[in-house]
């Protein structure tokens, strides 16, 4: 079963970031900001392949080795530490990477002679393609139905329902009944709901980066991009409702758990499938999104996006302090970060690091 | 319509914006009655303080180039009404005076000079008022 999850967890993971540099926008390679024509250069593709290399391999080596150590122990620990590993791989095998593009930027002088400017478009953004906040309507009204069946069929239920379930669907601890315990999974769902439709409003609003030597172009794939990932939020409240709502109708006993690992399964890939598809056919900004090339005659090769190479610590880590953004695009991959220069950024950075620090420290105190 | 920013640029941010802004108005990328967006939805397109989009508006505002709704925000002022007052004809004559020296010295001749003017004025009659 271990194994199982591990597997339905770690491969994907895997492949994502495998995949990642086929996200990015042509003017950032490795979260350098490069002039779009240089992205077909014969060095870069060669960079592109040794982090190919080096992430295959760098996976393998600390697979084996966690895999050795787990034989050897049985330690589970050892297994749950490798979504730690997973990450510190992937963020040293872009550094690299990363730091080898930075410097042959400088080197040959790409951008010298270039003109760097930010494009901004007047229009308002809520006028434009962003679908609207009714179709939240859709999870909302399956959070509904569950509260409702959970009310009539309260005065029925016994003294004790399950409270928590194991992956087979059999109920591994039971809770008194109350309010809050019957209740909880309609909590969780208005929880996640109202997560989904705070990434919604984010989203609406997130800046498109336009890229000035094909602005239009760069500007719809944007737009694509943002109504995309907003169709994706209402998606996946939907998928995350539905499940949750199963398993409140599993509390509730009117539906029968010999099929619940089964749904589980459906759910959590659909979920994933839904996250891989929409990145494939999106791309970072709406790079991968095809749309018809109406300034192929008149793109301008002179203008290139602002250096803000300076602002991204590590390539990673947004710190721009002058920049009243809170949500800008991810420098490699796929999504949204936060700029740590921001007030509300400032913030989220201490509790991010307290956080961290004390998962770290705690068990070590235990 | 798309505005350009330089930040490496010798014309301060604010001046590029409103410059952009005014040509916009005059080119017709920019129709009378156009909402224009929040100073903070443009200041966080940009990268920019608050401060530097409210000056624009501002001074857009006071020369008459748009009016603040209270309820759309900041349009292009549709009944737009902005005449080349005694002070504006004194300003125009004075960078003139600078533009059209350098334009001489590096030989530009008056009709070369002339007929820049005459394409600047076509576009803008286009669509104009």
């Amino acid at each position: 079963m271990l194994l199982f999850t591990l597997l339905m967890v770690y491969i994907p993971v895997f492949l994502i970031g495998l995949a990642l540099p086929l996200f990015s926008k042509k003017t950032l390679f490795f979260g350098v900001n490069i002039p779009e024509e240089k992205s077909n250069l014969s060095s870069l593709k060669l960079l592109r392949n040794k982090y190919f290399i080096n992430y295959c391999l760098s996976f393998a080596i600390a697979s084996a080795l966690i895999a050795y150590g787990f034989s050897r122990t049985g330690n589970e620990g050892l297994l749950i530490s490798l979504s730690f590993i997973f990450v510190i791989l992937l963020s040293a095998n872009y550094y690299y990477i990363h730091r080898k593009v930075k410097r042959l930027k400088q080197q040959e002088g790409w951008i010298i002679d270039k003109k760097q400017v930010v494009i901004v478009d007047t229009q308002k953004r809520s006028k434009d393609m962003a679908i609207s906040y009714w179709w939240f309507l859709l999870p909302v009204a399956i959070l509904a139905f569950g509260v409702l069946f959970s009310m009539i069929q309260y005065p029925y239920l016994p003294d004790k329902i399950p409270g928590h379930f194991n992956a087979a669907g059999e109920a591994t601890r039971y809770d008194n009944k109350s309010l809050l315990s019957v209740f909880s999974i309609p909590l969780v769902q208005l929880g996640m709901t109202a997560l989904m439709l705070g990434l919604f409003r984010v989203l609406r609003v997130a800046r498109i980066t336009i890229n000035p030597s094909k602005p239009k172009t760069s500007l719809l794939q944007g737009k694509l991009a943002n109504r995309r990932w907003g169709i994706f939020t209402v998606l996946m409240a939907i998928l995350i409702n539905l499940q949750l709502l199963y398993t409140q109708l599993m509390v509730l006993q009117l539906v029968d758990s010999s099929r619940s690992m089964l749904v589980t399964m459906l759910f959590t890939g659909g979920i994933i499938a839904l996250v891989i598809i929409t990145g494939f056919m999106t791309g970072q900004g709406g790079s991968r999104i095809k749309v018809k090339d109406e300034e192929l005659e008149n793109q301008n090769p002179s203008l290139i996006c602002r250096d803000d190479d300076r602002y991204w610590k590590l390539g990673m880590i947004y710190y721009n302090p002058d920049d009243p953004t809170l949500w800008v695009e991810k420098r490699f991959g796929i999504g949204w970060t936060i700029n740590h220069g921001h007030p509300i950024g400032k913030i989220l950075t201490v509790i991010i690091i307290v956080l961290l620090g004390a998962s770290l420290i705690l068990p070590m105190i235990k | 319509m798309l505005l350009q920013i330089e930040f490496e640029s010798e014309t301060p941010i604010y001046m590029q914006i409103k410059n952009q802004i005014i040509r916009g108005i005059a080119t017709g990328e920019l129709k009378l009655g156009e909402e224009l967006p929040s100073v903070r939805q443009l200041a966080s397109d940009i990268g920019i303080n608050f401060h530097t989009v409210n000056k624009v508006y501002t001074q857009l505002k006071q020369e008459g180039w748009v009016v603040v709704h209270r309820k759309s925000g900041v349009i292009i002022n549709p009944e737009l009404k902005v005449d080349s007052n005694q002070e504006y004809m004194k300003a125009l004559g004075e960078s003139l005076d600078i533009i059209t020296a350098e334009a001489f010295l590096r030989g530009v001749t008056k009709e070369e000079f002339m007929m820049i003017i005459d394409a600047h004025y076509a576009s803008y009659l286009k669509e104009g008022k």
